[in-house]
């Protein structure tokens, strides 16, 4: 389905009128759109250094930071839809401050607790955190030069034990010799839900209720009169329809955002400067305007950077670099929106009123009153700080040999989020009709309580990270040699959530610390035949003595076609590179981090004792819990990638990468195969496989020959499928429990085929298993049919239980990815669009949303498909039922969806005044611009988007602004 | 020299992080607890003995201390039942959740047996890692002293051998296992043969006993003693002398004949009976010299059951059951009594054996009319007939064996203070479920409450050791000897039944001592291991074929009741031969170390 903005029109009239307005004051432009010339030029940002682009070996996708400026987000995930090759990107809600996406490189390549993420970098030191914690979603593109991907072995040897994973490296902006810029950017706009549950009002669930009681084999509960007064509204205390979503949330929310930086030098100094400032409010109502002990739901977020190089000496600069993000998020209720997003996604439209009669809240024993929720239970107020600094001496050792330098840097980040809650409880109060149609209040439901405050830590790490390089590079005649080797320490403490959300004793606070050393050696003769080799030797400290240390090399190699004789002078052929690498990286991170699998070389005792004596008095137990693995590892993978870059009729560009990934070491529960007489629990073994094969493909062609009108389009596409080779899983009579062999994360569930007959049902009356079914449930005509794929032993049985569960369905992350990212200039006037596209992917159905009256809770369009008797012959969706229901809601296939879709990510319209207009205002440039982000979605699920089918949705996010320079 | 200055932070910087961080990577202090905290003090060896203790004693009501205890791999809910319920001495009155119930139905598989019944089967082999680590490593113990660490390695073999005992009831022989596994080191131990497992089990039982001491002080008691080594070693060889395992063939030959000997001993020899009379013989002159004896004052050997809402009379064989501390008992599974602790009559594994009828909220146990007919006339001494039915059920009831009323809640019978009066007849509320016609509440005392008791969830006790010498002696020898009659006299003697008529042939005797076996150990976890060890589980109405329940109705008026009965079958048992041994688990097969016992 194709969710039209429909209110596109309305809001271009209202951007027109602003632009007028604006124009009065204000006048325009920077360059619009970075048109370069080809992918294949330029300096490319690799591990602990750089690379004339011409000469990269490894997979490395890049996108620059002003090019993401073109997707206005609250957080640095969102952004890079669809942007990298080889980079999957998978939306959560868009809550401000807590919804960020995970991002995968070439898929995910291991399973059990193992980390899937990839490793952060900015500005060569490691970045720490998680979810909204996590660093590198707190950077804002205006602060970015590049984002680089490296893909490949060769790419991430360096990195060792932590490499596997792919490696997401962020540059930040430096200053340039040269004058004085100072550019300001400002943006106004709004957010919007861009796709919400739907569910039926009181009048329809009341009809569906009562069907699904008289399925139950109850009476109904509703009569016609009290379905006339929902359809009526006339009585809303007894009878009330409530659309509990516009009760509490508003249809768009203001957002904000406020840019300048400023950057120059000379030769001894060069800055960069950047300040900016995002608010967002969230889409609940302005709960604080009503009551002052609520507080209306926003989101600021500030951040700054001041990169500044020094030449101290014609041979010693110093690079010093301090950046921070400050984040402050106000909501009424909670942290978060999930607990309001729950009940609201539960609670039917007949529950309650929201205020009774006598100005007290509605409510009932089992649901509090949304509304009242966010009114009356005071606030919580959320602040986080972050704060990266490095110091970077770089020496010139020109007189021991030309081309050599050495460097030694040192940085420290840290993250503190903090809470500030102040509460209280509220009273409700449930009605009931008395004889005299008077109205009975229940007892109070909750007390009223005042505002009582309390003060939390929330989460924080601090890292702090040496690092120490020689760098050589030297050409001799037609050969160029470049040499690094390199020293990392670095530690990392965590303490809370991420590390023991509850109890931290004393050992959780241990910092996780590496030592690290690394090396690599290229050669480049004559711009034609490339070869590099790197080798990382990493140690870690969550392994045992002895096992702490390993080598991780890579090797890569390359050849421009292009430079040679025969191509040289060829005019369809301009540039044309085959490359090629292996090598092996690791992934340390093999369980969660935390202290319960903190020290998995060192064995755990504890545990409970025995009764003594006469009266059965308890003793004191202390017992072996799990034995230790000295042996313990980190996951290894062999990476493969072959690929070739290449430029066709100058502007046309293509570059093609196949990959083939085999991991080993992968930590498995091990009492799966030993045998039980060994008398402990055994640790987990590193025993599991897995093997990931793919490709990444992205086109461009860009045409900037004419003056007028330049435009440039490119494509990728992205492919990656990992299977579980082995898992040491418990062996198994029923094939079909097996995971090897399965993609990793496939979904395993029951079969659906179908729905019982009543026919079905009188059969099973004569003999229970001849038509199977589950036994936790009386099946009735019109539940769900699953397949009896087999018993404990493999066989069918007659009974649906968890033997017959197969692979069903795909896993949620896709396979198939792509970009659509296009941009042209016509005079002034600029445009770009970004598309993403997901295929292959399942989604599931499930929760108080799509399973009619579970859990008490509501029931939306999609139960009108109902099984009934009387449409047994076209029903899609089970008969209703008001228990929760044993066997229809099981996780089966007939809940899952096709997944796919193609969204419009973003897409800014732009108009640049032109030089002489703007000179006359002595500016540089000036800018105004019309974005929107997540503008559509044609996608297979008729009632939400695919990416985010319930909780805080996804936001559409429509701004204007201006940008100018001088 | 300006270059110079500049260079040397660098390379001062170099230095620093090459040299200060040798340990850089080591694991900072912590506050782990290791093996090596265990044997470092007396106190910490005691703790790591009370856990050993925890998963080494075997129970007979199975419950759920599993979710307590690693990888047990059951769930709350399975295996609460005792073996009762299996053999014909009992009935699950919730048939469809209790899984002992799939015994009955013949529904037993190997994916599943840990649920069905052993549910010690991952418990048992922590426990043996356990002993195995106390016998390596006891000796570093600084501040214990000789004598202590001699007894608790005598201890820990006692269990040791226990647990081989009861793997040798269920599979035959397994796997031999006297070392510590280390991680990375291969595991391949193949299952011993029948006999080498009785003798890994006797040479411990035989170390065992001249350190252990007699008994322990008040406090400590439930640790094993010398009097508890006798009676293992005695039962140790009585199985192995009885028919499933003294035998050339088994039951069911294994697919290859060669391995049969992992499951019996390849050949009968009678003077395994001998070993066994010896044994027993032993331990009886043991536990008299050492206070050990079975409870007979002479006034309470026939109680006057009162059956009017009040507490009667304590019966010799009611006490020995009833009583925490008695001299019959030689070891027992020490359940906790604390406040909110597990046993009262709302909890675990009381819950599970009252009926909730009685306050409980799981099944009861009924005694099938196949079981209450064992119960002979307690003044002829011959069986009751019980076809065809009756119109006055209680003085039926007050013809039976006195050990009949105390075993069992029958209709009017006092259960406890909760339920005086138990209303066992159609239209009566204790009559729900109880199919068999009366209630097993033997192990329940009559002062159960909702407070905490202790439960005496007994191990071994002296009454058994007459009773399984009589057995030894009689099947040794072509007739029963004159011991083996005053043995099983005393057990008579006690709960006022006459004595065995002289004169009874070899299976004469043989059949009216198992009856007395039953009646004797009802709910002890004897009977579903006995029968089958002598081979009779197929026989019509033992494990299979007809339960036979009573139907009870009330008649006539208030105060002058009386309450007819009539037999019916209410269930049809299944038994297979190859039930004779349990399945090995699934997974554990599958892991291709274990042979799979015949016909699973």
């Amino acid at each position: 389905m194709i969710k039209q903005y429909k209110k596109s029109i309305l809001l271009a009239a209202f951007v027109s009128v602003f632009l007028v307005d604006t124009l009065i004051a204000q006048t325009v432009i920077d360059s619009a759109i970075i048109i370069t010339k080809g992918s294949f030029s330029g300096i490319k940002n690799i591990a602990f250094g750089t690379q004339p682009a011409q000469q990269v070996t490894g997979a490395i996708s890049t996108v620059t930071g002003a090019s993401l400026e073109k997707n206005f987000n609250l957080n640095l995930g969102n952004t890079l839809f669809g942007r990298l090759p080889g980079v999957t990107t998978t939306q959560g809600g868009s809550e401000p401050g807590q919804g960020v996406p995970n991002l995968y490189v070439r898929g995910i390549n291991t399973f059990g607790g193992a980390s899937n993420s990839p490793l952060y970098i900015i500005d060569g030191f490691i970045s720490n955190g998680v979810g909204s914690s996590n660093t590198f979603m707190q950077l804002i593109p205006e602060e970015i030069e590049t984002i680089s991907v490296l893909k490949d072995a060769s790419a991430t040897a360096l990195y060792g034990a932590r490499g596997a994973n792919g490696v997401i490296l962020v540059t930040t902006k430096t200053g340039k010799e040269g004058a004085l810029k100072v550019g300001f950017s400002s943006r106004q706009g709004f957010n919007q839900a861009q796709s919400l549950p739907k569910f039926l009002d009181a009048q329809n669930y009341s009809i569906l209720f009562n069907e699904a009681l008289v399925n139950d084999g109850q009476a109904p509960r509703f009569t016609q009169a009290d379905l006339d007064a929902y359809r009526d509204g006339t009585d809303p205390v007894f009878r009330p329809n409530v659309n509990w979503y516009d009760q509490v949330l508003k249809s768009t929310s203001p957002v904000s955002s406020y840019n300048l930086n400023f950057s120059g030098g000379d030769k001894t100094v060069r800055y960069f400067g950047v300040l900016n400032a995002i608010t967002s409010q969230s889409l609940l109502k302005k709960f604080g305007d009503i009551a002052d002990e609520s507080t209306n739901s926003n989101y600021t977020k500030y951040n700054f950077r001041t990169n500044v190089d020094i030449n101290i000496t014609k041979r010693l600069a110093v690079e010093f670099k301090v950046a921070g993000a400050i984040e402050q998020t106000n909501n009424p209720n909670a942290y978060n929106t999930g607990g309001t997003f729950d009940l609201l996604q539960s609670l039917a439209p007949n529950s309650f009123p929201i205020i009774n009669p006598n100005g007290t809240f509605g409510g009932n024993a089992q649901y509090s009153n949304p509304y009242a929720n966010l009114l009356a239970t005071g606030f919580f107020q959320n602040n986080t700080r972050t704060v990266l600094s490095s110091l970077k001496l770089i020496q010139q050792l020109d007189m021991i040999t030309p081309g050599l330098n050495a460097s030694v840097a040192i940085s420290s980040n840290n993250y503190f989020e903090q809470g500030s809650i102040k509460s209280k409880n509220y009273a409700r109060f449930s009605l009931t009709k008395g004889p005299l149609g008077d109205t009975i209040y229940s007892n109070p439901i909750g007390q009223l309580t005042t505002l009582a405050g309390s003060e939390q830590t929330v989460d924080q790490y601090r890292n702090l990270i040496f690092q120490g390089a020689l760098n050589y590079k030297r050409t001799f005649g037609k050969s160029e040699v470049t040499g690094l080797i390199m020293f990392n320490n670095d530690q990392v403490t965590l303490f809370g959530p991420s590390s023991n959300p509850s109890n931290p004793t004393a050992n959780s606070t241990d910092p996780y610390k590496h030592n690290s050393s690394a090396a690599r050696f290229t050669y480049a003769y004559d711009n034609k035949y490339l070869a590099e080799f790197s080798l990382g030797y990493m140690g870690s400290e969550i392994f045992a003595p002895g096992n702490r240390y390993g080598f991780f090399p890579a090797g890569s190699i390359g050849w421009i076609a292009s430079n040679e004789n025969f191509l040289k002078k060829s005019k369809q052929i301009n540039f044309l590179k085959f490359r090629a690498s292996y090598g092996q990286t690791g992934n340390d991170i093999i369980a969660p981090q935390g202290l319960p699998t903190r020290y998995a070389f060192t064995p755990t005792f504890g545990g409970a004792g025995y009764n003594f004596g006469t009266a059965n008095n308890s003793f004191a137990g202390f017992g072996e819990n799990a034995i230790a693995n000295n042996n313990i590892t980190w996951e290894k993978e062999q990476h493969l990638n072959i690929g070739l870059d290449a430029t066709f009729f100058k502007n046309f560009d293509i570059s093609f990468d196949y990959f083939n990934r085999n991991r080993k070491d992968i930590l498995v529960a091990s009492n799966r195969t030993t045998p039980l007489f060994l008398g402990v629990n055994t640790p987990n073994l590193n025993l599991g496989k897995s093997s990931t094969q793919g490709f990444d493909l992205s086109l461009r062609y860009s045409n900037n020959n004419k003056k007028d009108l330049q435009f440039y389009i490119e494509a990728n596409v992205s492919y990656s499928k990992s299977t579980i080779v082995y898992n040491a899983e418990v062996l198994q009579l029923n094939p079909g429990l097996l995971n090897t062999g399965l993609s990793v994360g496939q979904p395993i569930g029951l079969v659906a085929i179908g729905f019982y007959t009543p026919a079905d049902i009188a059969q099973r009356l004569v003999d229970l298993k001849s038509v199977p079914g589950v036994l936790t449930e009386v099946i009735k005509a019109g539940d769900i049919k699953y397949l009896d794929f087999g018993g404990p032993n493999g066989t069918p049985d007659g009974i649906i239980d968890g033997n017959d569960r197969r692979a069903i369905g795909n896993p949620s992350i896709p396979r198939l990815i792509g970009g659509l990212n296009a941009g042209l200039t016509f005079k002034g006037f600029d445009l770009n669009l970004i598309f993403n596209a997901s295929f292959g992917n399942t989604s599931y159905l499930g929760g108080t949303v799509f399973h009619a009256f579970q859990n008490n809770g509501q029931v939306g369009p999609i139960a009108l498909g109902r099984w009934t008797p009387a449409t047994a012959a076209t029903a899609d969706y089970p008969r209703l039922s008001a228990i929760n229901n044993q066997n229809n809601y099981q996780f089966s296939s007939f809940w899952q969806r096709d997944g796919s879709f193609v969204k419009l990510r973003s897409a800014e319209l732009g108009y640049t005044f032109p030089a002489k207009v703007t000179n006359r205002l002595k500016l540089n440039s000036t800018r105004f611009f019309l974005n929107g982000t997540n503008l559509f979605s044609i996608d297979n699920i008729e009632f939400g988007d695919p990416e985010s089918l319930g909780g805080y949705p996804v936001m559409r996010t429509i701004t204007v602004g201006f940008k100018i320079q001088f | 020299m300006k270059k110079i200055k500049f260079f040397a932070p660098i390379l001062i910087c170099f230095i620093v992080l090459g040299s200060c961080k040798k340990n850089f990577l080591d694991k900072p202090p912590g506050v782990d607890l290791t093996e090596e905290s265990v044997f470092k003090t007396r106190v910490a060896l005691d703790q790591f003995i009370a856990t050993t203790y925890r998963y080494s004693m075997h129970s007979v009501f199975r419950y759920g201390v599993q979710g307590t205890i690693p990888f047990s791999g059951v769930n709350n809910t399975d295996c609460i039942q005792p073996s009762t319920t299996i053999s014909d001495e009992g009935d699950a009155s919730d048939a469809n959740f209790v899984n002992n119930n799939r015994w009955n139905e013949g529904v037993i598989q190997p994916a599943t047996i840990v649920n069905h019944e052993d549910f010690r089967y991952f418990i048992r082999w922590i426990a043996m890692r356990q002993i195995n680590l106390i016998l390596k490593r006891i000796n570093e113990v600084p501040d214990a002293d000789a004598a202590y660490k001699k007894q608790v390695i005598a201890e820990v073999k006692f269990l040791r051998s226990m647990n081989y005992f009861e793997m040798l009831k269920r599979y035959g022989g397994m796997p031999i296992i006297t070392q510590i596994f280390e991680p990375g080191v291969t595991i391949n131990a193949p299952r011993n043969t029948f006999e080498e497992c009785v003798n890994f089990a006797l040479k411990d039982v035989n170390e065992a006993l001249p350190d252990l001491p007699a008994s322990h002080p008040a406090a400590l008691a439930g640790r094993t003693t010398a009097m508890a080594a006798h009676a293992l070693k005695a039962k140790i060889l009585l199985f192995a002398a009885s028919p499933q395992y003294n035998t050339a063939n088994p039951i069911i030959s294994m697919p290859n004949s060669s391995e049969n000997k992992l499951i019996c001993y390849g050949n009968f020899d009678a003077n395994r009976w001998k070993l066994a009379i010896d044994a027993f013989k032993a331990a009886l002159d043991y536990a008299a010299a050492n206070g050990y004896s079975i409870i007979d004052i002479p006034a309470n050997r026939n109680p006057n059951e009162l059956n009017n809402g009040t507490v009667g009379p304590l019966g010799n064989y009611r006490e020995s059951w009833e009583n925490p501390n008695n001299p019959e008992i030689i070891l027992k599974y020490q359940h906790t009594r604390e406040a909110g602790g597990i046993t009262n009559i709302g909890s675990p594994p009381v819950t599970y054996i009252n009926a909730s009828c009685f306050g409980s909220f799981w099944s009861g146990m009924t005694m099938p009319l196949n079981f209450i007919s064992k119960y002979e006339n307690r003044v002829t001494g011959n069986a009751e007939n019980w076809t065809g039915g009756g119109t006055d059920l209680i003085a039926k009831y007050n013809s039976l064996d006195p050990r009949f009323k105390q075993s069992v809640t029958y209709t009017n019978a006092y259960h406890t203070a909760r339920d005086p009066i138990a209303q066992i007849f159609n239209g009566g509320k204790d009559y729900v479920n109880c199919r068999g016609g009366v209630w097993i509440r033997k192990s329940i005392p009559r002062s159960a409450t909702n407070a905490s008791f202790v439960l005496n969830d007994i191990l071994f006790r002296v009454n058994e050791l007459f009773l399984y010498y009589a057995e030894a002696l009689n099947e040794f020898n072509t007739a029963p000897p004159i011991e083996a009659y005053s043995a099983v006299n005393v057990i008579r003697a006690r709960s006022a039944m006459p004595n065995f008529p002289s004169g009874l042939s070899k299976d004469q005797f043989r059949q009216k001592l198992r009856n007395e076996i039953a009646i004797e150990l009802l709910n002890e976890d004897h009977r579903f291991w006995d029968v089958k060890r002598w081979l009779i589980a197929e026989e019509e109405g033992v494990m299979k074929g007809s339960m036979t329940g009573l139907l009870i109705n009330r008649v006539g008026t208030t105060p002058n009741f009386t309450f007819t009965w009539q037999p019916y079958v209410f269930e049809t048992r299944t038994f297979n031969k190859n039930m004779y041994l349990h399945p090995l688990p699934l997974n554990e097969v599958l892991k291709g170390n274990l042979q799979q016992n015949p016909g699973w």
